[in-house]
């Protein structure tokens, strides 16, 4: 029985008892230091060393002394202040004379949205490629792995495949994507992996000439999520 | 513990009780036992710090392999991370079992969210809602990678995957 198996072997997996000693040292270490807060030993400070017997640190503070301090006080948060708003401005000044931030559209996917500034494509190519084939190896099977792997006999990276046929695609309105996401586990679709983060996924879908539709998605730079949608009728009905 | 507020376990007891389901959890995680104690003190960490009440032990559990499910996300997500690190549960398990356990090794070669989602149910024995209020997933979508994992563990150990 797998179950039991599994059990047994996870049994055997436990922290070293050093590892447990110092968890429990770093943990009431950390306790101490949320917990005391800001208390501050006056017995260590200048002031509190000069006084005389019964004087209160306040009293030993001249009047003139305090205002002095005061002012001190409002230039430095005044200087703090200037030097917040001169940082604003260079950062501000940079970026209107910087890259523009150009929105991916179907003319060039591999977009500077995509890549760093000092990435190229082939890289960005490369890296959605390795992703994708650490995980395709799962879904031999699957029809969006066929689809890829058509794509590699003909020395084509994941990438440029669908630049080619990019006049094929088209991005899916939040609603389509909703409707997509709420069918993944309907075996409609193969999912390769979707994060937890669904609103940060940009899909597209095209057709081809089998009829059948490639749904993908871009989300962080590196990944690509890539599901194989078949008999969408309901969705070609309403195109 | 119990007052108006709650069940309140101290972290020391919290520790006690949990660090191993919380290491183990980390270690089907990721897969390298470094990056399991980080995470296990980051999730008793974050539990000192938390100090909210829960409504019984088994609640502080989920919330403990809650916290070092999402702890290990970020660290496996990382790209660095992910090119410098690999899995040595080959290794352990090897030095700690005169066997080599077949079982480890497959699941092991599953992806971290269906490790995830067959370490909390076959082996803490919770359940598809829980697990998937536990990911914040919807239940069919934790059926879903059940189902894969299940497909993929009888590819690799050539049996049926009771359910």
């Amino acid at each position: 029985m797998f179950r039991e198996k599994y059990i047994r072997d996870n049994d055997l997996i436990k922290p070293d008892d050093d590892f447990l000693k110092r968890l429990k040292d770093s943990v009431v270490q950390e306790e101490k230091i949320v917990h005391i807060g800001n208390f501050v030993d006056y017995e260590n400070t200048e002031q509190f060393e000069q006084l005389g017997n019964g004087q209160d640190v306040q009293e030993n503070v001249s009047l003139e002394q305090r205002k002095g301090v005061r002012w001190q006080r409002v230039i430095a948060v005044a200087a703090c202040f200037a030097i917040v708003l001169v940082a604003a401005f260079v950062a501000g000044r940079d970026n209107m004379f910087g890259e523009e931030n150009i929105q991916a559209d179907m003319g060039n996917l591999v977009s500077e949205e995509l890549a760093e500034p000092d990435q190229t494509v082939s890289e960005v190519d490369e890296m959605s490629v390795e992703l994708y084939s650490q995980v395709s190896g799962l879904f031999e099977n699957s029809n969006a792995v066929i689809y890829e792997m058509e794509a590699y006999q003909q020395g084509e990276t994941g990438m440029e495949y669908m630049q080619e046929t990019r006049d094929q695609w088209r991005k899916l309105e939040i609603k389509e994507r909703d409707e997509i996401i709420s069918d993944i586990v309907s075996d409609r679709y193969v999912l390769i992996d979707i994060p937890q983060d669904e609103d940060s996924i940009t899909y597209y879908m095209a057709e081809f000439e089998n009829q059948s539709y490639v749904v993908f998605g871009i989300c962080e730079k590196q990944y690509i999520y890539i599901a194989e949608v078949s008999g969408m009728q309901s969705m070609a009905a309403n195109e | 513990m119990e007052n108006n507020k709650g069940f309140v376990m101290s972290v020391e007891d919290a520790m006690d009780r949990f660090s191993t389901d919380v290491y183990r959890m980390a270690y089907a995680r990721t897969g390298n036992k470094s990056d399991a104690e980080d995470i296990t003190q980051d999730t008793f960490i974050k539990y000192m710090k938390e100090q909210k009440p829960f409504s019984d032990e088994n609640h502080v559990k989920a919330w403990l392999l809650r916290v070092a499910i999402n702890s290990s996300k970020n660290l496996v997500t990382s790209a660095w991370h992910r090119k410098n690190t690999s899995m040595d549960a080959a290794d352990l398990m090897s030095t700690m079992m005169e066997e080599e356990s077949e079982v480890y090794h497959a699941v092991a070669k599953l992806p971290e969210k269906y490790r995830v989602v067959v370490h909390l149910y076959y082996y803490e024995g919770y359940s598809v809602e829980e697990i998937a209020q536990m990911l914040s997933a919807k239940d069919s979508t934790v059926k879903s990678w059940m189902r894969r994992a299940r497909m993929k563990l009888k590819e690799l150990l050539k049996e049926d995957i009771d359910v």
